[in-house]
């Protein structure tokens, strides 16, 4: 039998597994400890033997609760390599003055959920929709990085100039990480105005009063949002540009 | 599935996560509808879609398994180790594998024999809640505290003995390759019918309130 979550959402139901996380947990259910030992190790998604990070999570909880150390150890271990290789993608040394301690700190920060005076539920979500839970995490480090870059260093090649057109999705891994670090450091009403237009698709203004725009997200008008999107504009191209 | 009366004020914390959770890629359809159930938050959760877009676009490859990406989950194993090790130290008795005050064990025969009939108990299921093999937070309250009385300890004594974890018995071999396994818990209800007790007994277990 699979433990039932615990963390509740706003209106008061349980979050649930989705199904096949529930399916992929209960086959391991049967699996020996050396077995479970090594697919740990497997990162490799299209592998018969990889293991859901979900799964990892619910099983390092169980051999917390049961108090098996060397168990949870040994799969924790497992988590974090496969979470370190996923934080090089996400967060590689092109994205970061500060890349190796923005990882160190999430990784840190996921650490501290499996110890003994974290909330109970703390890592329900983990066992939800692992990729999600992940994201979050990360995304709380790279807040608090980004706040305190002082300035940009280029980092781009330039074979494929990302700056020619700031809606198309960037060539390179290199320059999409170059494009979000730099969407970062714009001043928050330009982020905001560039991606709820950009991204989310949000019409700049509309005669309808009732109509949600970038310019009621933002609370501001029409105008003062096609000034923000025109400074995003420039202001990527700079820093993009490493002027 | 039980549904809890929802909460007046749900915290930021969790309306961002339902946020992130609640599809796969966040729209404007999603952001308007949160933004409208919880205009209190309407700031934080533009903001927070604004970086989960951003994020996103970031996925799209492979991890990268490198020495630097090896070091770092080391780093991180020896620092919760520490960090795990300083909790066990300065609470021994909670998520510990080092046993823990067990009231129930250094019980004489005598004793324990009246104990168990006066909690309307059996054998099997003293034996069961001696090692903990019983979910902590499936024994009702009311029990626990009646469980103290009879031992004659305070109730943070009980507490902390169910919060650690299972004993495995001495008696359980193994094949060299496993390490032995404490049985899987069970929840209070499950062990009061798998313990040789009256329906009687059963009844007066599972019928007093919490």
């Amino acid at each position: 039998m699979v433990r039932p979550l615990t963390k509740r959402k706003t209106t008061g139901d349980l979050y649930q597994r989705p199904a096949e996380v529930t399916a992929a947990i209960e086959a391991t259910q049967g699996l020996s400890r050396a077995e479970l030992l090594r697919r740990c190790r497997v990162s490799d998604p299209a592998s018969e033997d990889f293991l859901r990070p979900e799964c990892l999570v619910y099983m390092i909880r169980a051999a917390q609760g049961d108090g098996d150390e060397e168990l949870s150890g040994g799969l924790l271990s497992g988590l974090f390599q496969r979470c370190s290789a996923m934080l090089m993608s996400t967060i590689p040394n092109a994205r970061s003055q500060r890349a190796a301690d923005a990882r160190q700190q999430v990784l840190d920060r996921l650490a501290d959920k499996f110890l003994a005076d974290a909330k109970p539920d703390a890592l329900d979500m983990f066992e939800v929709r692992f990729g999600v839970a992940f994201r979050s995490l990360r995304i709380d480090v790279l807040r608090s990085v980004t706040a305190t870059e002082v300035d940009l260093v280029p980092l781009v090649e330039d074979e494929n100039d990302p700056s020619s057109d700031l809606r198309a999705e960037p060539v390179t891994h290199d320059a999409r990480h170059t494009l979000a670090r730099a969407i970062w450091q714009l001043p928050a009403e330009l982020r905001r105005a560039y991606i709820l237009v950009n991204v989310y698709g949000y019409e700049i203004e509309s005669v309808d009063p009732e109509t949600e725009t970038a310019a009621t997200k933002c609370g501001v008008s029409g105008r003062a949002i096609r000034d923000r999107l025109a400074k995003a504009k420039r202001e990527l191209q700079s820093r993009l540009e490493g002027k | 599935m039980k549904t809890e009366k929802p909460k007046t004020s749900p915290t930021l914390e969790e309306v961002l996560t339902e946020f992130a959770f609640a599809q796969d890629k966040p729209d404007a359809t999603l952001l308007n509808d949160f933004t409208r159930r919880f205009p209190a938050y309407t700031e934080q959760l533009i903001e927070y879609a604004v970086e989960l877009a951003i994020e996103a676009t970031t996925e799209e490859v492979a991890p990268t398994h490198t020495s630097e990406s090896s070091a770092a989950a080391m780093r991180a194993m020896s620092r919760f180790q520490n960090r795990q090790f300083e909790l066990q130290e300065q609470s021994p008795t909670v998520g510990n594998a080092a046993p823990a005050t067990n009231p129930i064990a250094s019980l004489g025969t005598t004793k324990l024999r009246e104990i168990t009939q006066r909690l309307n108990a059996s054998p099997v299921l003293m034996m069961k809640l001696r090692d903990r093999l019983i979910r902590a937070d499936t024994i009702p309250s009311w029990f626990k505290v009646q469980l103290a009385s009879e031992l004659g300890v305070a109730n943070d004594i009980v507490d902390a003995h169910f919060a650690a974890p299972a004993v495995i018995a001495m008696a359980v071999s193994f094949k060299a390759d496993r390490k032995p396994q404490a049985a899987p818990k069970e929840s209070f209800a499950e062990a009061i019918e798998s313990s040789g007790l009256t329906l009687e007994q059963q009844t007066v277990l599972k019928g007093s309130k919490v």
